[in-house]
């Protein structure tokens, strides 16, 4: 498809001081191209097109000059112009796109997908329902990292950390985690978790992408296990001309500006347990323990920093091109947190009753690298082979602090202060990829692409320790002593999870023309090899004698009391360990498998470039199941699931005209449970027993989606949408009667239970007006899953004297993290002249379910939160930027409630309202920050 | 020929499998002794005069019973001793311990390893029921020595408990089951003494003492458990006595009765505030508590409220006869951290520091909390002229009036008009 070079002159007054060249550049549909550059090239009078295409150039010297128009993925425009006195406008001017068909997830040269524009054309040409953010876009938003960049999607929110790691997991369109999956370059990508598949986004910088795709709909080609959507993180290509990029801020969390951040010396960890050192039958002794690492320090100044450098190039006639890229970050981060343990009444009123307050303060100290580097050959004209390959590695030292406070009373001196711990835990996972792929066209009508992909994830947590002492009124009259904690809450565990995937594409399309219609006929397959093992091995201790009291000089009244012991230090404790030979939760040390193959075929049917039809099926076959290393007596030790499923999907796309298109989709798509889940493990808890199911169902899922959208300019989008899920045996985790299966107690467990429906409407709104944008999205979701809950009450509620007993009862609820409402704003500056972008964004998302509860009544609901960030870049020249970002102006805080009313005595405790207000079951603080940067860019 | 059995001989054949009883020579004067040894499954009976020596884990297997007569000494032994190897005492059928008085029936370890340094170091495993225990039944036994952490295969970690935890000297869990633990003596245990998640129980006229390290109770009773624990001593034990709650829900809800019981110096070695140091009733459970003789202990009868809160309804405390040696024990006599005050006990005898007396035969109140002493050197019955020989209720019946356990009769007492376990001599 060849597009045609269209030009226009129109003249105006002319300039005082030379004369004033304007015009407005178009793309091959005649939509505004922004960006593009436009220079004269003999002399060195340049400008870019703005956010309308339109380009002003002053003080041009009269007589001849070559206009000059250049944009990336299009051939250059070219033209001799006379200046006079007059000012000169050069309207329309039509660049020629220099690509072939566009096709999803292809890494052909074509439309640079890390421009704002090249991210409209991706959606609008896209074959299934998806919204795009460019690289270009996150670098002008107050986004960093790719949570931070997907939260501003429409139809998408984050699901909050209480712990402000930055553990980030996606939740689109209100399917919570479980529902969605997570690609890098269109491959999946292997999970550290121990024991579920979804990736947590703060594993991916953002500099290393060219793009982030969500995805909402499902074609054949692509993998079957989504319902929400998909988070496709597109990593940087080999770039089409020389490229360096380099990036580096410093900043600061505002909430360290009044606590100084407490950290502990992660170098003097030991990697290995003692059990894995010298084996299951050694008896460790207090000196295979380090100590160090168990005190904590201060320090008063704890900025963040951070620095990327990408270098990209082409050689050999363009043949070769190569692409590095790398970050590294180092982060302190706090977070201010209170926690109310919530138990329920047993007089069948179901109503939350508090007895605990636990006060924390998270440190994390994180640092990041990421790697990307990717080679393209061009081995001829029909094929071309890439290798790339990603490092990313996150370590997190975190330190949590905590005081428990026993509220035994009414009166605020009734309470004690029962329990500080400190819990000292080193998170490092890592996850590296390989992927081979080529595409070959084999002749006119066929082509072919394969993908081999290598990818390993890991996640290790050496010496996970608690240190937990408690407070004692009574040793010494009228004051609070100070006394390792007994019972072995003093812990210590070495726990490491491993994720493999060997995975092999394969796609096969033959296109037949005729003169109006274009068919395309594509199959193809996909075979994954997935192998994880876990392992944990935990050490409890008691102190020995078992009164330790801290202060060297402390003593108790009684002088009886011979046997003590005082510290101030962990290195000064004596311990006795209860379980010297380490113990090894059994289930949690497994190894498991989800070995997935499957073959696709679909038709995707062009009709006079007006019509477009994909239909197809694809068909599934897994085999997950686990091997436990160390079974029990009378448990299964190997068990697995295998399955095949078909999965057919359609998405029809018509266009209006070639500005708008109606889209309908429909896709069926399985959700398998998690690994853990279908593991026969056995906990008790205090109230109840946690059972695996070994039975668990795959959920099942029809998703239709249907969206009207129009692109009027370059970088303008209006689109409404509707969308209508139907979620079959959803898994949810119920209290029930454990005797059904061999356990004489009450057990919770994961379950399907019955039909969840999931409805709702999307809107998004850009529009630019020369260097100002508007950017609106909101999106209102209805969910409902019924399931069962417990509710303890007495047998015969006439009677007070007969038993109290536990019964079930339905209650129907929206899914666990779907909020209701959600809404984006934003107001964008991009001024092209004086090279200042600004950035004011605004975030809503709704209340939600936070945790789902046991007991009927009960969920943990979190409050509205309300985000409000800025962003503001000035550029020095031509290749120099420097920018603030500040995000949380508004300070928010995370807050958990129930929806029951909280009692007077209750009432009176820290945190609550008055009585009859919601019971407030926690408040996060994570505070603002902000960063002060400089960009450079070739 | 000698038709004498060497004992050395005997013992190789009977290894691991169940065992029969022996002849003896009827000429012999004075005891003889069977030395055994036990590992696997065992059923059947054991005689008076055995020892049985045991270094891995035996099991009654489900559907069958063991007997263990008068006078027969279990012993725990072997290298395994203290970690999670430490041999137990699976009961998946039916366990009758029949001591006599004068002739116990003990589980214990070899002499050699009966110190006061192994008080608390938990050497073997405990008696460890499965849910399919059926019926337990303990009478004049003494068991010591046991809470060694637990390991994959113990039937602990079967009932839902941790790994690694130290295990129980006793626990039971079968909901439709019967246990009577009375005239014992289960002492120097790591963590709790008994614990029982349901089942029929009836616990009278045993001494606990030493029990738990830095925490646990004597009776530790949790949800679906029916019964009476009355007559016994319970002498410094480091949380509770008698505990009970309805906790993790089974049915029946928990309804005991706690009656006639003597508790001294308990509750000082626990570091946490505020748990109990005699009668605890918690989490939805109901029950009475009556005549009890509370001694130097860090708590009185606590019930507890708040979201932790017993069936108030339907629980009773009341006729607490209270002495204490120093104000904080006077202070929590009504413990702050409970919902009872004295108005709620409007019979219970209580004052300030060393007054009401008990006037215990052998055992001097003032001392204070002493760590080392033995309670068996000492006499805790009431001297005459003893405030607590007279007051106490006698109009309540126990929760069951017996439970029948292997054909034997295990009665509940009537409860007696004086506080505490013990009358006059």
């Amino acid at each position: 498809m060849k597009h045609a070079l269209l030009f226009a002159f129109t003249f105006f007054t002319a300039h005082l001081y030379g004369s004033t060249l304007k015009g407005v550049v178009l793309d091959d549909e005649e939509l505004p191209l922004i960006g593009a550059t436009v220079q004269l090239t003999e002399t060195n009078l340049f400008t870019t097109t703005g956010m309308d295409g339109s380009f002003i150039i002053n003080g041009v010297p009269t007589g001849y000059h070559i206009l000059k128009i250049s944009f990336v993925g299009f051939t250059s425009f070219e033209k001799t112009i006379s200046v006079q006195n007059e000012p000169i406008v050069i309207q329309n001017i039509q660049l020629k796109l220099n690509v072939t068909q566009l096709t999803e997830f292809e890494f052909v040269q074509d439309v640079d997908g890390s421009t704002i524009s090249g991210s409209r054309i991706k959606e609008k040409s896209s074959a299934m329902v998806m919204n795009v953010t460019s690289a270009e876009a996150i670098a002008l938003s107050p986004d960093n990292s790719v949570a931070e960049v997907v939260q501003r999607i429409s139809g998408v929110t984050m699901e909050s950390n209480p712990s402000g790691t930055g553990e980030s997991f996606a939740i689109i369109r209100g399917m919570p985690k479980r529902y969605n999956y997570t690609l890098v370059n269109g491959i999946k990508i292997p999970s550290s978790d121990n024991k579920n598949r979804y990736v947590s986004l703060d594993l991916f910088p953002s500099d290393l992408l060219e793009r982030v795709e969500v995805v909402k709909s499902l074609t054949p080609n692509m993998e079957g296990d989504a319902v929400g959507g998909a988070v496709n993180m597109v990593m940087r290509n080999a770039p089409n001309k020389k490229l360096i990029l380099a990036n580096g801020f410093v900043g600061y969390h505002n909430i360290l500006f009044n606590q100084s951040f407490q950290n502990f010396d992660a170098q003097e960890i030991n990697p290995v347990s003692p059990f894995e050192k010298n084996g299951p039958t050694y008896k460790a002794t207090m000196d295979d323990f380090t100590t160090k690492n168990m005190e904590s320090n201060s320090k008063d100044f704890a900025p963040d920093y951070y620095v990327s450098l990408g270098y990209g190039q082409r050689f050999f006639k363009d043949k070769l091109g190569v692409l590095i890229s790398g970050t590294a970050n180092k982060m302190h981060t706090g977070t201010d947190a209170v926690r109310f343990e919530p138990s329920t009444t047993r007089d069948g009123t179901s109503l939350p009753v508090l007895t605990n307050m636990s006060e924390r303060f998270y440190f994390n100290d994180i640092t990041q690298f990421g790697l990307n580097v990717a080679v393209d050959y061009q081995l001829s004209k029909n094929h071309k082979i890439r290798l790339s390959s990603i490092f990313l590695d996150l370590n997190n030292n975190q330190l949590r602090n905590e005081t428990k406070t026993r509220l035994w009373g009414v009166n605020p001196g009734d309470n004690q202060v029962e329990v500080h711990s400190q819990r000292f835990r080193k998170t490092h996972q890592r996850i590296n990829n390989y992927t081979l792929e080529a595409e070959h066209k084999l002749s006119d009508k066929w082509t072919l692409d394969w993908k081999a992909a290598y990818s390993k994830a890991r996640r290790e947590r050496p010496d996970h320790a608690d240190f937990v002492t408690v407070s004692n009124y009574s040793l010494i009259q009228d004051q609070k002593s100070i006394l390792v904690a007994e019972d072995g809450d003093n812990s210590r565990a070495w726990e490491y999870n491993t994720d493999k995937d060997i995975t092999g594409i394969l796609n096969l399309a033959y296109t037949k023309d005729n003169e109006k219609n274009t068919y395309v006929f594509k199959m193809g397959g996909l075979y994954r090899l997935k192998s994880r093992n876990s392992f944990i091995v935990t050490y409890n201790f008691n102190p020995d004698p078992g009164i330790q009291a801290y202060g060297y000089d402390w003593k108790p009244d009684d002088s009886n009391i011979t046997k003590y012991g005082t510290w101030e230090k962990y290195g000064d404790i004596n311990f006795r360990i209860r379980n010297p030979q380490g113990s090894t939760r059994n289930e949690l040390n497994q190894d498991s498998h989800q070995n997935v193959a499957a073959v696709y075929g679909m038709v995707d049917a062009d009709f006079s470039k007006v019509l477009n039809v994909i239909a197809g099926a694809r068909i599934e076959y897994t085999d997950q199941g686990y091997t436990l290393l160390a079974p029990r007596a009378g448990q299964e030790p190997e068990n697995k699931q295998t399955y095949s499923d078909v999965l057919p999907s359609m998405a029809i796309k018509y266009a209006l005209n070639n500005k708008s298109n109606i889209r309908l989709s429909y896709f069926y798509s399985i959700i398998r449970p998690s690994y853990f889940e279908i593991v026969p493990y056995i906990y008790r808890q205090e109230d109840y027993v946690e059972m695996g199911n070994p039975e668990l169902q795959k959920i099942r899922t029809h998703n239709v989606d249907l969206r009207y959208e129009i692109f009027s300019k370059g970088t303008d989008q209006f689109l409404i949408g509707a969308f209508y899920k139907q979620i079959n045996d959803p898994i949810e985790y119920v209290l029930t009667d454990g005797n059904d299966f061999g356990v004489n107690d009450i057990v919770r467990r994961p379950q399907n239970f019955g039909t969840a429906i999931n409805y709702g409407a999307e809107l998004n709104f850009i529009k630019y007006i020369r260097s100002f944008g508007v950017k609106i999205n909101y999106s209102y979701t209805h969910s409902e899953i019924t399931t069962q809950k417990s509710l303890r009450k007495r047998e015969d509620p006439e009677d007070n004297s007969s038993n109290i007993v536990t019964v079930n009862i339905d209650q129907s609820r929206p899914l666990q993290g779907q909020a209701s409402h959600i809404g984006n704003f934003s107001l964008l500056y991009k001024g092209i002249k004086n090279g200042f972008n600004a950035q004011l964004a605004f975030n809503y998302t709704g209340e939600r379910i936070r945790t789902v509860s046991n007991f009927y009544n009960n969920d943990e609901w979190e409050k509205p939160f309300y985000q409000l960030d800025f962003s503001a870049e000035k550029n020095l020249n031509k290749k120099w930027q420097v920018y603030l970002k500040m995000r949380n102006l508004l300070n928010a805080k995370y807050q958990t409630f129930i929806k029951q009313p909280v009692n007077t005595e209750n009432s009176k405790f820290p945190y609550q309202g008055n009585p009859g207000d919601n019971v407030i079951t926690g408040e996060q603080h994570v505070g603002s920050s902000f960063r002060i940067g400089v960009r450079f860019n070739m | 020929m000698n038709k004498k059995i060497t004992l050395l001989g005997l013992s190789l054949a009977l290894m691991a499998t169940t065992f029969t009883s022996c002849t003896k020579d009827e000429e012999e004067a004075g005891p003889q002794f069977l030395e055994l040894t036990a590992a696997g499954p065992v059923s059947g009976k054991w005689e008076g005069n055995s020892i049985v020596t045991i270094t891995e884990d035996v099991v009654i297997p489900e559907g069958e019973s063991l007997t263990i007569e008068a006078g027969a000494q279990v012993i725990f032994a072997g290298d395994n001793l203290g970690t999670a190897e430490a041999p137990e005492f699976q009961v998946r059928g039916n366990l009758y311990i029949l001591g006599q008085e004068g002739n116990m029936v003990t589980f214990s370890v070899e002499e050699a390893n009966q110190t006061e340094a192994n008080r608390f170091m938990g050497l073997w495993g405990g008696i460890q029921c499965a849910a399919t225990c059926g019926e337990l039944a303990i009478n004049y036994a003494k068991i010591e020595y046991a809470g060694a952490p637990a390991g994959p295969n113990s039937i602990f970690v079967e009932q839902g408990e941790d790994e690694g935890d130290p295990r129980y000297a006793i626990i039971y869990g079968n909901l439709i089951g019967k246990v009577a633990i009375h005239n014992s003596i289960i002492q120097n245990t790591t963590d709790d003494a008994f614990r029982s998640l349901g089942g029929q129980l009836s616990v009278v006229g045993n001494t606990f003492a030493y029990v738990g390290e830095t925490g646990g109770e004597a009776l530790n009773i949790k949800s679906g458990v029916e019964g009476d624990m009355a007559y016994n001593l319970f002498y410094n034990c480091a949380t509770n006595g008698t505990k009970w709650s309805n906790s993790g829900e089974r049915s029946p809800q928990t309804n005991c009765t706690s009656y006639n019981n003597t508790f001294v110096n308990c509750g000082w070695r626990r570091n946490k505030e505020g748990r109990g140091a005699s009668v605890n009733i918690e989490k939805g459970a109901r029950g009475q508590s009556y005549n009890q003789l509370i001694v130097n202990c860090k708590y009185g009868v606590r019930v507890v409220g708040g979201d932790d809160e017993a069936d108030l309804p339907n629980t009773s405390v009341d006729y607490a006869f209270y002495f204490g040696n120093e104000q904080i024990m006077i202070d929590e006599f009504y413990p702050t951290h409970g919902i009872f005050t004295s108005a709620d006990s409007p019979n219970d005898i209580y004052g300030a520091i060393n007054e009401n007396d008990p006037k215990f035969v052998d055992y001097n109140v003032a001392t204070g909390k002493l760590e080392n002493l033995d309670y068996a050197d000492y006499d805790f019955h009431l001297a005459g002229g003893s405030l607590a020989l007279t007051g106490a209720k006698t109009n309540f019946s126990p929760k069951n009036g017996a439970l029948v356990i292997g054909g034997v009769t295990y009665t509940n007492p009537s409860p007696s008009a004086h506080f505490g376990a013990f009358g006059s001599n």
